[in-house]
């Protein structure tokens, strides 16, 4: 019987408005940033437990430091640059500026963050000032490509408005960080250096990170959750509110004005506008139960929603200057750098990076033979095990840092460790698919994948998913074809109404 | 068209409500489906996946999948039995 397989000629294809496949940038791309940031924050968890006495001390520390920018630009940065490169062409429904530029700016990158940290921690500031000078042509090169990306778009719909923003308080971050470490060297900035440490910090975090973060969860979570997207018109509000609250943070904190509490209030506004929005979409949503990778990014916002109030108490002058509020101000820090951020990337990264190695993978077999489903590249019983090991590892932390004790610090700091290392093995496990993908004769289990425990064993070929079942769904099309009964990849799913193609 | 699966949802395409009509004229069959979102990035993979699902029917000839739009996708149109995969695919992952 002649069958053709109709990928051919006569296929008739409607393009939606907008829609243009390939928009995105080569696989490479964005996966040689989000590896190499996975690496930083394994590197960073796994050293910080062994400088726990360091923690317990004055957060203004040039190791402390070391640290810090290991996991803001190696690890948060890094990743959403990658994130960005595959996100921004879907989320905004357009093609990438420039691939080229994309792999260029890796370097720059790379070399800056190895040399920030390195010489933070051997105390040379000449060369962490030539090293933040690679940071920000890294930086110039993203945001002549995001900004060139966004410039040729008609209409900017409520994420390419967060992401423009982002962008431009990312520029303004490094350009000012960059001025932070030349005056280490050259001494010409006048002012108290916590209140600039305060206000570059802020401005990194909440008008770079939390405003990306904010940007694309409205359309992921939506697509994650089977929500409708919300109604533009509130998170129109929010974006502004949030936008005006964080320019205004900046110069009120540098200069330590009593007007930062009026736009502490107006970002705490922005953030309550942001919950409300997402707690819509949750209600909204037609998924029944919530993956572990949008629940761990959700539970992340817990902890930005618990960090509010401490940053209002500290703008409003409500906590007294001493050691107390040293201490609070580092456990404040850390619980937006790790609790807040860090776990909004755990959860996203198990939904981007399997997309994104599924997609090289496995895109081209759909159709001709049973291909896993995206949760079935990595361990989900692992997955879960590390989302609790993350909470308890944060708040022992978190904890360590209040209290000063390096032994809390210490303990805290291993559990996280150990979560990041579950982390690392589920993101190393769905890269094997790369190079070893899975096939007829492997095991497709419902919801095990081959994940950690596969990855132990070497990927063997006759393996056992990780809840030992073994695949009902790997037989090749019989002569009746589907009637054969190849059922949803997800198991044994009956089949319902409508036409029995 | 059961064959082909939404790999994030681990759901086929009938059962997400993915197809809109199916068109059998002799050999020759033309299916009308949607996806999602307009931007969903596993368009092409989808679209070629139904394509070749098709193609590997014995007895069809020529088989064409157009993308349409119209009306727009949204969850109601996943069917119980999507919705019972859904939940036994959580079920399963406890």
């Amino acid at each position: 019987m002649a069958t053709r397989p109709a990928s051919g000629g006569s296929a008739p294809r409607a393009a939606a408005p907008g829609l243009r496949p390939g928009l995105g940038p080569s696989i490479w791309v964005p996966l040689r940033y989000l590896a190499t940031a996975q690496a930083a924050f394994l590197l960073a968890v796994t050293a910080a437990p062994f400088y726990a006495e360091g923690l317990a001390d004055h957060y203004y520390l040039s190791h402390t430091f070391a640290f810090t920018h290991l996991l803001t630009l190696g690890w948060i940065s890094m990743t959403i640059m990658g994130a960005a490169y595959q996100l921004v062409p879907v989320a905004l429904d357009a093609q990438l500026y420039s691939e080229r530029l994309a792999r260029w700016q890796y370097w720059p990158m790379v070399l800056g963050v190895i040399g920030i940290v390195a010489h933070f921690w051997m105390g040379h500031f000449n060369g962490m000032a030539w090293s933040a000078g690679l940071v920000l042509v890294a930086v110039l090169l993203f945001t002549w490509n995001l900004g060139a990306t966004l410039w040729r778009m008609p209409r900017w719909g409520i994420v390419a408005k967060h992401v423009a923003a982002a962008v431009a308080f990312f520029l303004a971050t490094a350009l000012v960080g960059n001025l932070m470490a030349l005056d280490k060297v050259l001494g010409f900035w006048k002012g108290e250096v916590l209140n600039i440490l305060h206000a570059h910090v802020h401005l990194a975090a909440l008008g770079w990170v939390t405003m990306i973060i904010f940007g694309v969860a409205y359309r992921l979570i939506p697509m994650f959750s089977l929500a409708p997207d919300p109604d533009e018109r509130m998170p129109n509000r929010q974006f502004w509110t949030f936008t005006a609250g964080v320019a205004g943070l900046y110069p009120t904190i540098l200069l330590g004005s009593r007007l930062q509490v009026l736009f502490a209030l107006v970002t705490a506004a922005g953030i309550g506008l942001f919950v409300h929005q997402v707690a819509r979409i949750a209600r909204a949503r037609k998924k029944p139960v919530l993956d572990w990778g949008v629940r761990t990014a959700l539970t992340a916002l817990g902890y930005l929603v618990v960090l509010v109030p401490v940053g209002l108490a500290f703008a409003a002058g409500l906590i007294p200057e001493g050691e107390f509020a040293s201490r609070l101000a580092f456990a404040y820090g850390f619980l937006g750098l790790v609790g807040w951020v860090s776990l909004t990337i755990i959860g996203m990264m198990h939904k981007i990076v399997p997309f994104l190695v599924w997609f090289h993978r496995y895109s081209d077999l759909v159709g001709k033979e049973p291909v896993p489903a995206l949760h079935q590249l990595y361990s989900e019983v692992w997955q879960r095990r590390g989302y609790w090991l993350l909470h308890a590892g944060i708040l022992g932390t978190a904890a360590g840092l209040l209290a000063a004790s390096p032994w809390i610090l210490r303990g805290g700091l291993a559990v996280l460790a150990a979560a990041a290392w579950i982390f690392g093995f589920n993101m190393l496990a769905i890269y094997r698919h790369l190079r070893r993908p899975l096939t007829l004769s492997h095991t497709l289990s419902p919801a095990g994948g081959v994940g950690v425990r596969g990855l132990i064993k070497g990927f063997s070929k006759t393996g056992e998913s990780d809840n030992g079942n073994r695949s009902r769904d790997h037989r090749e099309p019989g002569p009746r074809g589907v009637e054969e009964g190849h059922r949803s990849g997800a198991g044994d799913q009956p089949r319902g109404p409508g036409p029995h193609l | 068209m059961r064959k082909v699966i939404d790999p994030e949802l681990g759901i086929n395409l009938v059962d997400l409500g993915l197809i809109y009509d199916v068109a059998i004229e002799g050999p020759d069959v033309r299916v009308k489906m949607t996806l999602t979102t307009p931007g969903c990035p596993m368009h092409d993979s989808l679209l070629r996946g139904a394509e070749r699902a098709l193609g590997r029917i014995p007895g069809i000839v020529s088989a064409a999948v157009e993308l349409v739009w119209d009306p727009p996708w949204n969850p109601n149109m996943i069917n119980p039995d999507g919705l019972k995969a859904m939940q036994r695919d959580w079920r399963g992952s406890r």
